[in-house]
């Protein structure tokens, strides 16, 4: 798959295991992209085109959802898919973040086959 | 108020582990002198229709059994000052993911703050709301205490 992945994640040990089945779904290392908050996130999005971002939304700096607002307002990123991967099940910060554009969520702890099918059926629509 | 009894706590760890990080893990009796001597703790409080918080104990060999897990590598590789201490955290984190669900359902109004390691405690753990699991060997001890939140974890 030619596409870039983005994991952001205040943990670098989750990252890791996310890079991990991200590898599985079938991305080069080399195209997953890693982010320990929103801001840092948004420089990598300065640098790099990414066509999927997978989002934790507790984290320091810049949470997920000030990320997801940050990037509503760029209409340069219109086109990057975002999915959050998250311990988050507050209705009414879904719903808020649905209305930012979010494609889809997947609740922690998560089955790693449920990412990989998620990678795929976003990435596979946009290739 | 929704209560949570220390097996449905279980039951919600070993998901969590199974999923996160490959490992199993069995309930058993709680041993206060066990829970006494775990050296690693990490907590995440959570607010909402009401507040509590999470708290796991466990020690060394379990938390470099985890975030060898979590890596795919050998457990005599972690150092346990980053990885180990950031694997504690995060498996508390999705812990507490799955017990502010459980309490709210698909309606869930709660959230959750950022875990934190060694929390302040204001005495021992209440063991009544204490779970116990052997996790392929380790002892790893989970605590669920709805009320007040000690300031020092405030958000």
């Amino acid at each position: 798959m030619s596409c870039n992945v983005l994991i952001v994640d205040d943990s670098p040990i989750l990252r890791k295991a996310i890079k991990k089945v991200v590898k599985l779904a079938g991305l080069e290392e080399d195209r997953i992209h890693e982010a320990g908050n929103g801001q840092e996130a948004l420089d990598i999005l300065d640098m790099v085109w990414i066509d999927l971002v997978l989002l934790d939304l507790n984290m320091p700096v810049m949470d997920g959802e000030q990320f997801a607002q940050e990037l509503r307002k760029r209409p340069d990123l219109k086109g990057v898919a975002v999915v959050i991967v998250s311990t988050e099940s507050n209705k009414d910060r879904l719903q808020r973040l649905r209305d930012l554009g979010i494609v889809d969520s997947l609740h922690k702890p998560f089955e790693p086959e449920d990412l990989c099918k998620l990678i795929s059926k976003i990435l596979g629509v946009k290739q | 108020m929704k209560t949570l009894t220390p097996d449905r706590l279980a039951e919600l760890t070993i998901k969590a582990l199974e999923r996160t990080a490959f490992m199993l893990a069995d309930p058993i009796t709680l041993d206060p002198e066990a829970l006494a001597a775990a050296n690693r703790s990490a907590g995440v409080r959570y607010g909402g229709p009401e507040s509590g918080i999470v708290t796991l104990h466990t020690n060394d060999d379990f938390l470099r059994g985890l975030a060898a897990n979590l890596l795919g590598v050998e457990p005599e590789s972690i150092d346990l000052a980053s990885y180990g201490e950031d694997a504690i955290k995060e498996l508390t984190n999705i812990v507490g993911g799955s017990v502010i669900l459980e309490l709210g359902g698909n309606e869930c109004f709660y959230t959750l703050g950022l875990p934190q390691l060694s929390p302040p405690s204001e005495g021992a753990p209440e063991l009544s709301r204490t779970c116990c699991l052997d996790c392929e060997g380790n002892l790893l001890f989970v605590t669920w205490e709805p009320g007040a939140v000690p300031t020092s974890l405030a958000a």
